[in-house]
């Protein structure tokens, strides 16, 4: 036990040399810059909030009828949670609106007017997850690399270790000295937020502890990788080993599971079929109307308002469930493509740790869905409360549907389905690879 | 005591075959050999790397095969190969040698003031010469306190005061009652050091001569007993 104690005193000494202690500073800073950046967004769409309630509170007392409301509805703002914070730059979703009112159309929207044009896009690296996978998973190769390069040093201390206790120490101590990095680098970052007044929730804890899991199991992962490139006879093979992998998990692999989910989307019904089926269905629906009207008997002295009552009753009835069910249609077939995304996403370490994060995010798919969900659920209340206000009741002054803040769609963090599976699967790569780093370190020993 | 009794490698190219060496306490042998094979398989086979032979390797009259962990205390490999990590300090590998260290607290000042270590503590290895490297090395393994050394060609390419140096700690240490295995393709150096040569050739040791006998013998006279036994 003492052997392996100073073994690992040895091998902490040996990490934190200047050069690698340049890079640690500089990634912290980089990190803890860019969870700044995403403070000051998510700041910056909590004080929008404020003014958005005002405005659309505001906007409703500028209506003269239920038909100017019904036409124009009111919108909803999505929130993220504050976790976003460290997502800003890599989540699905950068920031969302919706609109609801009386018409067939259901629109989600991410508005480029004015300042949002010059916001970040989502899909990108600039952000403490990004920096995290990017750098993180480079420094961690190079760490692991470097770990079992020098063969005369490994053989010198095999006459005073085992072999398999010697491997051992020194994964532990680099291994030790990494995730006490990333945990830090955490725990400042959680400083960061508390010193903007930002509080997280317990739910936000629990989801940034799975997060960085998910991020020691990527880490790990690429720091085996590291170690097997170093197992090379060539250093030079090993360092282009090094990179190769590197460019495989972080660039290619993640690119063609978006291409592929990008192409399986394209079976998805678009919005413009969508439309033109929505209209049919409102042109049925009129075409049924004006026969009704034609068809309605003189003698039955049935007054205008009770046959407009009727043909609404009916549409509500008919054409409403028709259009809800298509749009249920429609999220049906985005869920099955997220599932198809989330699983695929399971089989490589890197792309589960950016499904996993970008529904820790509270900005993936998981949320959208909710959101989705939400907004169809509100426009029927809202069709509803239209129809009673227009063709029911007699009103003075056009009153808002909305009572609070209905229209604040508080997202939370959440996990990709199967995440359970992800975290087995990488568990069993880790493990499979740090069986066969130590049969060519051994190998390594011996030539 | 070192003893390597009928050895033979399995699966390798050149083989070592039929190897018999036998170096008593006190005593420096140097086996010369041309390639390098043949040395790196001995040294793996003494660090435990190497499993795959037949034969016995005995350290202390006990075999090593199974006992890994006594060749491993009982035997120290020493090689001035610089494939080490240019960033390690070498107060750290002194303080873990130290811990080891299996000696007397006289004996470990002694070995540190000699080899002049705790003037180079804060220095980083890649900031060494290769004379304070090679004196550290030693030193390293002096620490551990063993009685049987296996020795690559660690005066080569030296100056001429380390050689000498050198064979100052080789003469100290056979006195001492340790055992050498020394290895080496220098002709002159072995019978300086040496009390007994040995020559490799194709796995096979052909020829053993006294270090006294060979230091009487010409270099013609030694390269015509060498025809003769091949």
């Amino acid at each position: 036990m003492k052997t392996i104690k100073d073994m690992l005193v040895m091998e902490i000494s040996r990490v934190l040399n200047k050069k690698i202690l340049v890079i640690l500073v500089f990634i912290t800073l980089l990190s803890l810059y860019f969870v700044q950046t995403g403070v000051n967004s998510y700041k910056g769409i909590i004080e929008s909030k404020v003014k958005f309630l005002d405005i659309e509170k505001l906007k409703v007392k500028q209506y003269i009828n239920y038909a100017q409301y019904g036409t124009y509805g009111f919108r909803i703002l999505f929130i993220p949670s504050p976790l976003s914070a460290y997502f800003i730059n890599s989540s699905t979703i950068s920031e969302l609106t919706s609109n609801v009112d009386s018409g067939e159309r259901l629109n989600i929207y991410n508005s480029f007017k004015g300042k949002t044009l010059f916001e970040e896009k989502a899909g990108g690296f600039k952000d403490f997850a990004g920096i995290m996978l990017l750098l993180g998973s480079l420094l961690v190769l190079y760490l692991g690399y470097e770990a079992f390069i020098y063969k005369d040093y490994l053989r010198f201390m095999t006459g005073f270790l085992p072999e398999g206790r010697l491997f051992a120490a020194i994964i532990l101590a680099r291994l030790g000295v990494l995730l006490f990095f990333f945990i830090f680098n955490a725990g400042l970052s959680l400083v960061l937020l508390k010193l903007n007044g930002i509080g997280l929730a317990g739910h936000d804890i629990r989801h940034l502890s799975i997060f960085m899991l998910v991020l020691g199991l990527m880490l790990v992962f690429f720091f085996v990788l590291g170690i097997i490139a170093g197992s090379f006879k060539s250093s030079f093979t090993g360092f282009i080993m090094v990179i190769l992998s590197w460019f495989l998990f972080i660039f290619l692999i993640p690119g063609v599971v978006n291409g592929v989910t990008a192409r399986k989307a394209d079976n998805i019904t678009s919005t413009y079929q969508m439309e033109l089926e929505k209209l049919k269905i409102l042109m049925g629906f009129e075409q049924r109307a004006l026969d009704q009207r034609r068809s309605v008997p003189e003698s039955r002295e049935k007054s205008e308002s009770d046959l407009k009552r009727e043909l609404i009753e009916n549409y509500w009835q008919r054409e409403v469930k028709q259009i809800q069910a298509s749009e249920k249609a429609l999220e049906r077939e985005l869920e099955k493509n997220i599932r198809h995304y989330q699983g695929l996403s399971l089989f490589f370490p890197s792309t589960f740790y950016l499904s996993v994060g970008n529904e820790i995010s509270s900005k993936g798919y998981e949320n959208f869905i909710r959101f989705f969900d939400y907004i169809q659920a509100l426009k029927t209340g809202f069709i509803r409360f239209y129809i009673n206000k227009r063709y029911y009741e007699n009103f003075s002054q056009v009153v808002s549907y909305i009572k609070s803040q209905e229209n604040l769609f508080q997202a939370r963090s959440d996990l990709p389905q199967g995440f359970g599976n992800g975290v087995v699967l990488n568990l069993v790569y880790i493990t499979g690879l740090f069986c066969l780093a130590y049969r060519r370190f051994k190998r390594a020993l011996e030539t | 005591m070192i003893q390597i009794l009928d050895l033979h490698l399995k699966k390798r190219i050149p083989e070592i075959s039929s190897l018999n060496i036998q170096i008593e306490a006190g005593e420096c042998y140097v086996l010369l050999s041309s390639g390098e094979t043949a040395v790196n398989h001995l040294i793996n086979i003494f660090s435990g790397l190497e499993r795959d032979f037949k034969g016995a390797v005995k350290i202390d009259g006990r075999d090593i095969r199974g006992n890994w962990k006594l060749g491993r205390e009982k035997a120290v490999c020493l090689s001035c190969d610089r494939e080490w990590p240019p960033d390690m300090r070498v107060r750290n590998l002194i303080a873990f040698s130290r811990e080891r260290a299996e000696i007397s607290a006289e004996e470990l000042e002694e070995i540190l003031i000699k080899f002049n270590l705790e003037n180079h503590a804060d220095k980083r290895l890649h900031e060494l010469e290769e004379v304070d490297w090679r004196n550290i090395l030693f030193a390293l393994v002096l620490l551990k306190g063993c009685k049987n050394y296996i020795i690559r060609d660690f005066a080569r390419g030296m100056p001429l005061d380390f050689n000498l140096e050198f064979k100052k700690h080789i003469q100290q240490m056979k006195q001492s009652g340790f055992s050498i295995l020394y290895l080496s393709d220098d002709v002159f150096f072995a019978p300086e050091i040496g009390d007994r040569v040995g020559f490799l050739r194709k796995g096979k040791l052909l020829l053993e001569l006294k270090a006294a006998r060979m230091k009487k013998m010409s270099l013609r006279e030694l390269y015509f007993q060498f025809l003769a036994e091949k």
